[in-house]
């Protein structure tokens, strides 16, 4: 897995690729962790090239989600795959994360 | 004397099945001229021992091992070791039935009365009971001549061959009786827990102290129990019968002769990322990493598409089950000889060699326990064994305790059938 991050006014667009899975988790939490403290909840996942994220990883946006919600924010992503999608929709994140085909749509989204 | 590991007229000595496995004993005279090739001629499926081969040929008995029950003992004479002998190849199972073939061994016994049974002449008599052996000894003289010798082999073939018979049956006797007793033990403990929560969430109902109105701690303040939890604990509970009653139909199906799936291509990878999908809120719940890594290049399989996913389903679910919070559960799918390959591997506590050995039977339990109380009906594995192999594929366990267990399946390709 690597993660980019890349600020655009008050949103923070992460740039995440490959796959989020057990050896990953600690990173990915902990840049999450990073942005809680930051008090940055205006978040753009760039979920192009993102091939899986396991349930931890999703367990960790569910939660960042909530947080974003409470502290006027919000997480949304760009393309994410097909596969990711329907696991999105099976834990019910797909209602709540919206999807943008683009990084300037999902940050313009993400500020309004 | 039969020559070692010489090939006599009719015989096929690298046969892996026969019916009677001719051993000489040691200095008996030759064989007579004929006889092998008598017995091959009435159907007798026939063997000679090598001389000094491996201890596995001689496992005749009709329980398992490449024989099917009798064994020819050709010797010189019936000397009571030689009996002993005979005596003990039955003590011990590896036939069903012996016939000693020897000067003396049957000087009271007529060759014009065959086939006999149970008739021991006058030299020598059945094993004693208390040695729980119950196999026939069967005792001739080699001057009878082929005819009579193969008359009575055939009288031995059939003993030998009524044993295992009545061995089968018993087996599945015994086989029926232990599956009705953890059928009672399960049904009792696995169902009446569920119906005992589902009583005692209907009598809270029944006598209102259930309350759905005001908030959580106003309800707690009236003594009263929120019907939110109530209905979360009914479905929970309902849940757990629908798998108990689905898995005993699933089990009561295969013993009954199987599914009737009708294998087509499909789509291993899918139906792995659908079923590993759905279980993200339980290992989520649950705090473990899930993580699912497909090789593209898997293909489709020869399968069906309901009974791979609750194949799948079954086995990350065990993991899920068995594997700590904080623990990590891998599914992969990767290419494999004929096929695709399919492992799920957990951090569980995983299973010792004992439990191993008899996972996939009906009503297996191991001694892991859930790590949530999750409830277990045994008959998951056996299920999940039988539709494998039912399309032709294999499953089977690795584990090394306490580092987790890895189950493999191997599908057939759709282009391998």
């Amino acid at each position: 897995m690597e993660i980019t991050r890349d600020r655009q006014g008050d949103v923070e667009v992460l740039r995440v690729c490959g796959a989020i899975l057990a050896d990953a988790n600690e990173e990915f939490t902990a840049v999450l962790r990073r942005l809680r403290a930051e008090g940055c909840f205006r978040l753009v996942i760039d979920a192009r090239d993102l091939d899986y994220v396991n349930s931890r990883g999703i367990g960790d946006l569910v939660s960042f989600s909530r947080d974003a919600h409470m502290n006027g924010g919000r997480l949304v992503m760009v393309r994410p795959g097909p596969s990711l999608m329907k696991t999105l929709r099976t834990v019910g994140l797909s209602s709540i994360v919206p999807s943008y085909d683009t990084i300037e749509q999902a940050v313009e989204a993400c500020a309004a | 004397m039969v020559p070692s590991g010489k090939p006599a007229d009719g015989v096929d000595q690298t046969a892996e099945t026969a019916d009677v496995l001719i051993w000489p004993g040691p200095g008996a005279p030759e064989v007579q001229p004929g006889l092998v090739a008598a017995l091959c001629e009435c159907g007798i499926r026939t063997r000679v021992r090598p001389e000094g081969g491996p201890p596995d040929e001689l496992e005749t008995g009709t329980r398992a091992g490449p024989m099917a029950g009798t064994i020819l003992r050709w010797s010189t004479e019936a000397t009571p070791a030689e009996l002993a002998f005979c005596r003990e190849i039955l003590s011990e199972g590896r036939a069903g039935v012996v016939m000693l073939v020897a000067s003396g061994a049957a000087r009271d016994a007529e060759p014009g009365r065959l086939p006999v049974r149970e008739r021991t002449g006058g030299a020598t008599d059945l094993p004693p009971k208390d040695t729980g052996a119950d196999g026939h000894l069967l005792c001739a003289d080699p001057a009878w001549g082929a005819g009579a010798l193969v008359s009575l082999a055939e009288a031995a073939v059939s003993l030998a061959r009524e044993r295992a018979s009545r061995e089968r049956a018993a087996a599945h006797i015994d086989d029926l009786a232990e599956a009705e007793r953890n059928f009672v033990a399960i049904a009792s403990h696995d169902l009446r827990t569920p119906v005992s929560t589902l009583r005692l969430v209907h009598d809270l109902l029944r006598t209102g102290l259930a309350a759905s109105s005001g908030t959580s701690a106003g309800r707690q303040a009236r003594g009263k129990i929120d019907v939110e939890e109530l209905i979360d604990i009914m479905a929970r509970n309902l849940d757990r019968m629908d798998a108990f009653v689905n898995d005993i139909l699933d089990a009561w199906r295969l013993y009954r002769g199987g599914y009737e799936i009708e294998p087509e291509p499909v789509s291993l990878n899918a139906i792995v990322e659908d079923v590993v999908a759905s279980l993200f809120p339980v290992a989520i719940r649950k705090d473990i990493a899930l993580d699912l890594v497909t090789e593209p290049a898997v293909g489709l399989i020869l399968a069906g598409e309901k009974r791979v996913g609750q194949v799948v389903a079954n086995l990350v679910g065990n993991a899920l089950k068995y594997t700590p919070p904080g623990g990590t559960v891998a599914v992969c799918t990767r290419r494999d000889e004929g096929g695709a390959l399919m492992e799920v591997a957990d951090t569980g506590p995983g299973i010792g060699p004992e439990d191993a050995a008899r996972l996939f039977q009906r009503f297996a339990r191991g001694n892991a326990r859930a790590t949530a109380g999750e409830p277990s009906t045994g008959l998951g594995l056996y299920i999940c064994r039988e539709i494998v192999e039912s399309l032709g594929g294999r499953i089977w366990v690795e584990s090394t305790p306490p580092d987790g267990s890895r189950f493999f399946v191997h599908w057939p390709a759709a282009a391998a059938r």
